[in-house]
């Protein structure tokens, strides 16, 4: 999630009311465990596709289509090496 | 920065980024290619004694033959680790809870093709790995058959249904 996250920052999230395509959001994924990702969109069976902010970020093929509940957390800051920021 | 928030507020939840690439390419007909090659081994050199070789090139028909059952033996097992460490978690494997011991009677049944000369041991490590390969398509939500290989040592071999 490069450049947006680096590792050891900390993200304060709250509890998703409505999925929204370009945010921010912690999943519980089946296969990787708990991920944080950005909601790229849906398919057309309605389950999120995710992506990473960099080129080398786990593509949405590997990391397939998730069901909608398991996002269970958005992503509304991020407190890094450079302060508080709103994501 | 951690330690300080987690004295405060308690253990934070660690969620990964995941950019460490993983390729995602699973195939267990890999493993299957490996496990009746194995057998074919096998064989290879229960047959040998039959071929009337020379002394020399008995000794050398047998080193080669053997270095090669070993190594396929080997090969099964590491493509099994593969899958069964890489692939084989999470939400897949509570529809399959037989999976660990499953992949861990292969490592034996593999040891046991590279240990010694008995044709039981390969068709044993073939139908494991026939039932191995059943589990992964499952997993993968794609239906299989069974078919001969169409070459020796002709044995029944589970293959997707693509």
């Amino acid at each position: 999630m490069s450049p947006t996250l680096s590792d050891g920052d900390i993200v304060i999230t709250t509890k998703p009311r409505r999925l929204r395509a370009g945010l921010i959001y912690v999943v519980s994924h089946s296969d990787l465990g708990p991920i944080i990702k950005r909601l790229s969109g849906f398919d057309d069976r309605g389950r999120a596709i995710l992506r990473g902010d960099n080129s080398q970020s786990s593509s949405s093929a590997i990391m397939g289509a998730v069901e909608r509940e398991r996002l269970t957390r958005r992503a509304l800051f991020v407190v890094g090496k450079q302060g508080l920021r709103k994501l | 920065m951690n330690t300080v928030i987690d004295k405060m507020f308690g253990n934070i939840p660690t969620a990964s980024a995941h950019c460490d690439i993983p390729c995602g390419v699973y195939d267990a007909r890999v493993i299957m290619y490996h496990a009746v090659s194995t057998l074919r081994q096998i064989d290879i050199l229960l047959s040998l004694k039959d071929k009337k070789l020379s002394e020399t090139a008995f000794a050398m028909q047998v080193a080669r033959n053997t270095a090669e059952k070993e190594h396929q033996a080997e090969l099964v097992k590491h493509e099994t680790r593969v899958i069964w460490g890489d692939f084989m978690k999470g939400d897949k494997l509570k529809a399959h809870p037989g999976a660990h011991e499953l992949a861990h009677k292969i490592m034996m049944a593999g040891s046991a093709c590279k240990q010694d000369l008995h044709r039981e041991d390969g068709e044993k490590l073939v139908a494991l790995c026939n039932e191995f390969s059943e589990m992964f398509w499952d997993m993968k939500g794609i239906k299989t058959k069974t078919a001969p290989c169409p070459y020796a040592p002709n044995v029944d071999v589970v293959y997707p249904d693509l």
